[in-house]
C-alpha cells in the first residue's frame, strides 16, 4: 500500500497529525485522482449521514426459529458435549489415580492410590485385634478363676486326704500298739504260766524233797 | 437506561427465551435490512438476505464468544450471507468481477424514490464489485474501523484500505463528483 493510500486511510478515520495533514493537503493539490477520491469520500460520508433508513417490512422473526418457540431441551444444551468430555476425563482420572471414596464412621474420606483401602484394612485389623484382646482377656480371667477353683478343690481334697490318712495311720498305730501290748501280755501270760508251772513243778519237787529254784520276773528274764 | 445488553439477550435467547430473541432481532433488523438494501439494491432481496442472516445468527448463536461486539459479529455474518447471495446469482464469475445485480421488481431506486438524490449513492454503489461495495458499506454506513472491517471480511487491513480506495475511484466516475 502506498503512502498516499495510507494517508488517505488516516484521513478517513480522522487520525492525521498536523504534519501528515499538511503532507496530505499538498498531495491533494498535486494529485487530482486523490483529490477526487477525497471529494467522493466526503460526499459519500455526507450521504451516509443523511441516509434515511427504510422501515423493515412486516415479518415474523419467530417463524424462522421454531426451536426457540418450543424451548431448548436439556439434552440439546450446547454445553452438553464439553460437559460429557470433562466427565469422561474426570472418570479416567479417577480410575488412573485409583481414587476411593469411603463412608465410614459418619465421615466421608477421599483417598488416592489405594490408600483408603489400606487404611480400611488397617482399621479392620486394629478392630479385630481389639476384639481378640478383649476375648483373650476374658478367657484369661475365666481361666484364672477356674484355676483358683480347681486349686481350692485340690487343696480341699488334699487336706481331706491328709486328715483321712493321718487318722488311718493313727488307727493303725494304735492297733499295732494294742496288738503289741496284747502280744506282750500274751507273752507275759505265757511267762507267768510257765513260771507258775515251773513253780508248781518246784513246789511239787520240793514237796518231793528237791531243791527250790528262785522265781524270776519277766523283766529279769529278758 | 434499563436496556438489556446484547450479551444478556443472547444468553436468554440461548436458554429458550423467545422474547429475548425477538428483542435482539428487533434491535438489529433495521440496520441489517438497510444493509441488504444497499448491498443488493432490491427490497425483496434485502428482505430475503435479512431473514437468512438472522437464521444464520440463530444457528450460530451458541458459538458467539463475545470477543468482539455483537454488531460486528452480526455484520460479518451478513457479509458472508451476502457473498452467498451473489454466488447463487453468479455461479462461475469471480466475486471481484461481480458488478451490480440487475434490479428487478422493487428496485432500490423505486423503493428509495422518496429520498430523491440523497439516495443516488445507493444506486451508484450497485455498480461496484461486491468486495468493494462491502467495504464502502461497512466504512461509511456501518461506521466500522478498518481493523473491524478487516476482521469481518477475513482479510488484512491494508486490503480493506486498497479496496476502499479503488471503490471511491470507481464511484467518482459513476457520480462525476467535482472536487470542491
Amino acid at each position: 500500500m502506498s503512502d498516499k493510500q495510507m494517508l488517505f486511510s488516516l484521513y478517513l478515520e480522522g487520525r492525521l497529525t498536523s504534519a501528515q495533514q499538511a503532507e496530505f493537503d499538498a498531495l491533494c493539490e498535486q494529485d487530482e485522482a486523490l483529490a477526487a477520491r477525497v471529494a467522493t469520500a466526503g460526499w459519500v460520508k455526507t450521504q451516509a449521514e443523511q441516509y434515511q433508513e427504510q422501515p423493515v417490512p412486516s415479518w415474523d422473526p419467530a417463524r424462522i426459529m421454531p426451536r426457540v418457540s418450543t424451548g431448548q431441551r436439556w439434552w440439546q444444551w450446547s454445553g452438553m458435549a464439553p460437559l460429557s468430555m470433562a466427565m469422561s476425563v474426570f472418570a479416567l482420572a479417577l480410575i488412573l489415580l485409583r481414587v476411593e471414596v469411603l463412608w465410614q464412621n459418619d465421615s466421608l474420606t477421599i483417598s488416592f492410590a489405594g490408600k483408603g483401602r489400606q487404611m480400611e484394612i488397617e482399621q479392620q485389623v486394629a478392630s479385630q485385634l481389639a476384639d481378640f484382646k478383649t476375648q483373650q482377656e476374658s478367657l484369661l480371667v475365666q481361666r484364672v478363676k477356674d484355676w483358683r477353683e480347681e486349686q481350692q478343690q485340690v487343696n480341699s481334697q488334699f487336706a481331706t486326704y491328709l486328715l483321712s490318712a493321718s487318722r488311718t495311720e493313727r488307727r493303725e498305730d494304735f492297733a499295732e500298739l494294742i496288738k503289741y501290748v496284747n502280744e506282750q501280755r500274751e507273752d507275759d501270760q505265757l511267762f507267768y504260766a510257765r513260771q507258775l508251772n515251773q513253780l508248781q513243778d518246784e513246789i511239787q519237787t520240793s514237796a518231793d524233797g528237791s531243791v527250790t529254784a528262785p522265781i524270776r520276773t519277766p523283766e529279769q528274764k529278758r | 437506561m434499563f436496556e438489556q445488553t446484547d450479551e444478556k439477550l443472547i444468553s436468554k435467547a440461548l436458554d429458550g427465551h423467545q422474547r429475548a430473541w425477538l428483542k435482539l432481532v428487533r434491535r438489529y433488523e433495521k440496520p441489517i435490512y438497510n444493509y441488504g438494501l444497499r448491498m443488493t439494491g432490491n427490497a425483496d432481496d434485502a428482505m430475503d438476505l435479512m431473514q437468512e442472516v438472522f437464521m444464520s445468527v440463530f444457528r450460530n448463536l451458541a458459538s458467539y464468544r463475545a470477543q468482539g461486539s455483537f454488531k460486528s459479529w452480526l455484520f460479518s455474518i451478513a457479509h458472508f450471507r451476502c457473498v452467498e447471495f451473489y454466488r447463487r446469482r453468479r455461479h462461475y464469475q469471480p466475486l471481484d468481477e461481480i458488478t451490480e445485480p440487475v434490479a428487478e421488481g422493487d428496485c432500490v431506486s423505486e423503493v428509495l424514490n422518496a429520498n430523491g438524490r440523497k439516495q443516488e449513492l445507493i444506486g451508484a454503489m450497485q455498480s461496484l464489485p461486491l468486495e468493494q461495495k462491502a467495504v464502502l458499506e461497512l466504512k461509511f454506513f456501518g461506521q466500522f474501523t478498518f481493523e473491524e472491517i478487516a476482521a469481518q471480511l477475513g482479510v488484512s487491513s491494508n486490503t480493506v484500505k486498497s479496496r476502499l480506495y479503488a471503490a471511491l475511484g470507481k464511484l467518482k466516475v459513476q457520480l462525476e463528483v467535482d472536487y470542491v
